[in-house]
């Protein structure tokens, strides 16, 4: 696929996504926003493995800065390209919080998963790929694999109450 | 892969797991389809917590002990190997013990025959029991003294601020820092472990000390996997020319983060600049890495100001050590 065709799909996908979670009008700027800044700070980014993830998070940090300023001001403020600083996510107080206390809640989440989707939660999080965990667990296909931790990730996310953040995209 | 297949590729997008093509599939798929992109969208949030390394780690510490042998044992494949392993002993043992008492006869004539002198040995085959017990003890070498050493820490940096002598503080590691004395003798202690732990590998040759004792920062080398996802490197690093690096740092104080690398034409070259936050973590380079395409020493320098500093690399360039009020680190990393 071409990057403009990627950037055409990618812009319908963070239109629908944002009008889930903002105002119609709204979340056809945002979108419009993440494109410009693709293309003015990450135009040498044409994957569409990196595009795609890329995108996710700007459109990410781009609602939920719009969230907490209305939350603030209670006002509606077009957010500039340059309010998102992406290689800083960390310097925003509010970020932190939310990041500490989801995995506050993971934490006490994944113990009380069962014994096999503990082990393969294990895998995933000391870098394993789903072929390397195949072997370590013995299962007679990837897709079984696959199918194991589709099931562990519905569970996790059912103890977690269905979302991984409260109330944030 | 059907849409359902790709559907359960969700849960290996949080935590690096996709192999490129499983990537690649899950992307394209969430192009075509409104609500795997959404349900894409939502994981991002789970990614971005499981990319720190810390909370990996707390993860992992609180999903309980690794299941150990005796719980692999019970799977019936496992189960199924060891009755055949123990079925096979049960049958060897058998037939040694019968073929032992064939050979019975042959032992009592050879009993019978007056016993000769035994020829005497040579000393590396003597058995064990007749060596003396002190000369059994085996004194290791000294390990082989510690040949990499920081040109900054020597010569650049003022020797009345760093936190440990300079010849101390350069070793194999990767994961550094400057804590103070006592993560000094640390570094001092991993450094001369270096050489034992590696003795074939190309590796990460970190030199920590030339900063001032205060401010300090931490950092970890981060290596990219074949996912494309940054991982804390292990300990006795070994990296490859096309590897690619970042470091996560922690400033022990609020600043501005410079991290340069040294060319060998043009001089310091500053590869990324961040504002920082006391006791926040950040990763450095933020897009890209630090790699090489062919085996080389590179030489980095994480320096700490206390606003951004744009007289720093002029400075660097013309051999001035970072004072001022500025911490640096020194770092080499050895792609073979």
């Amino acid at each position: 696929m071409e990057p403009e065709q990627i950037l055409l799909k990618l812009r319908e996908r963070i239109v629908a996504f944002a009008a889930s979670h903002l105002q119609g009008d709204i979340a056809e700027d945002l979108a419009q926003e993440v494109l410009i800044l693709l293309h003015e700070k990450y135009h040498e980014v044409e994957r569409l493995e990196e595009l795609v993830p890329l995108a996710l998070k700007i459109a990410r940090f781009k609602i939920m800065s719009q969230r907490r300023k209305w939350q603030r001001h209670g006002e509606y403020t077009q957010v500039s390209v340059s309010d998102i600083q992406l290689p800083d996510p960390d310097a925003n107080p509010a970020t932190l919080v939310e990041r500490k206390l989801m995995l506050e809640r993971l934490t006490q989440c994944v113990g009380q998963l069962g014994e096999r989707c503990r082990e393969l939660m294990r895998l995933k999080l000391q870098g394993k790929n789903f072929g390397e965990i195949q072997k370590r667990m013995g299962a007679q296909s990837i897709n079984t694999v696959y199918t194991w931790d589709h099931r562990c990730r519905q569970q996790l996310l059912e103890l977690m109450g269905g979302d991984w953040e409260q109330g944030n995209p | 892969m059907s849409r359902e297949e790709i559907q359960k590729l969700l849960g290996g997008y949080a935590t690096g797991t996709l192999s490129e093509a499983e990537r690649r599939a899950l992307f394209e798929a969430a192009l075509e389809d409104q609500e795997l992109f959404d349900a894409l969208a939502k994981e991002e949030a789970l990614r971005e917590v499981l990319e720190d390394p810390t909370a990996r780690r707390q993860l992992i510490a609180a999903l309980g002990p690794e299941r150990g042998w005796w719980n692999r044992m019970r799977r019936p494949l496992a189960l199924a190997l060891a009755g055949g392993l123990a079925a096979v002993l049960i049958v060897g043992g058998l037939v040694l013990r019968n073929s032992r008492q064939v050979a019975r006869p042959e032992a009592m004539v050879a009993d019978a025959i007056a016993p000769q002198p035994r020829a005497a040995l040579p000393r590396a085959m003597e058995p064990l029991a007749a060596t003396p017990r002190q000369n059994r003890a085996v004194r290791l070498p000294p390990p082989p003294a510690l040949q990499e050493r920081s040109e900054l820490a020597t010569a650049k940096l003022p020797a009345g601020s760093l936190a440990a002598p300079a010849d101390q503080a350069s070793g194999a590691a990767a994961i550094g820092g400057l804590a103070g004395a006592a993560e000094s003798k640390k570094q001092v202690a991993d450094a001369r472990r270096a050489p034992l732990m590696a003795p074939r590998a190309a590796k990460a040759a970190v030199s920590a000390a030339a900063a001032t004792a205060i401010p300090a920062v931490e950092y970890t080398l981060l290596l990219r996997n074949s996912d494309g996802v940054y991982l804390p490197a292990a300990e006795s690093g070994v990296f490859h020319a096309g590897d690619s690096l970042r470091l996560q740092v922690r400033a022990r104080q609020s600043g501005y983060l410079n991290l340069f690398r040294r060319e060998r034409q043009a001089g310091w070259n500053l590869v990324a600049g961040q504002s920082v936050e006391q006791g926040q973590s950040y990763v450095l380079p933020p897009a890209g890495g630090v790699q090489s395409d062919t085996p080389e020493r590179v030489e980095l320098l994480l320096v700490l100001s206390g606003s951004a500093d744009n007289a720093l690399k002029a400075e660097l360039d013309a051999g001035a050590a970072p004072a001022g009020g500025r911490a640096a680190i020194s770092i080499a990393i050895e792609f073979r």
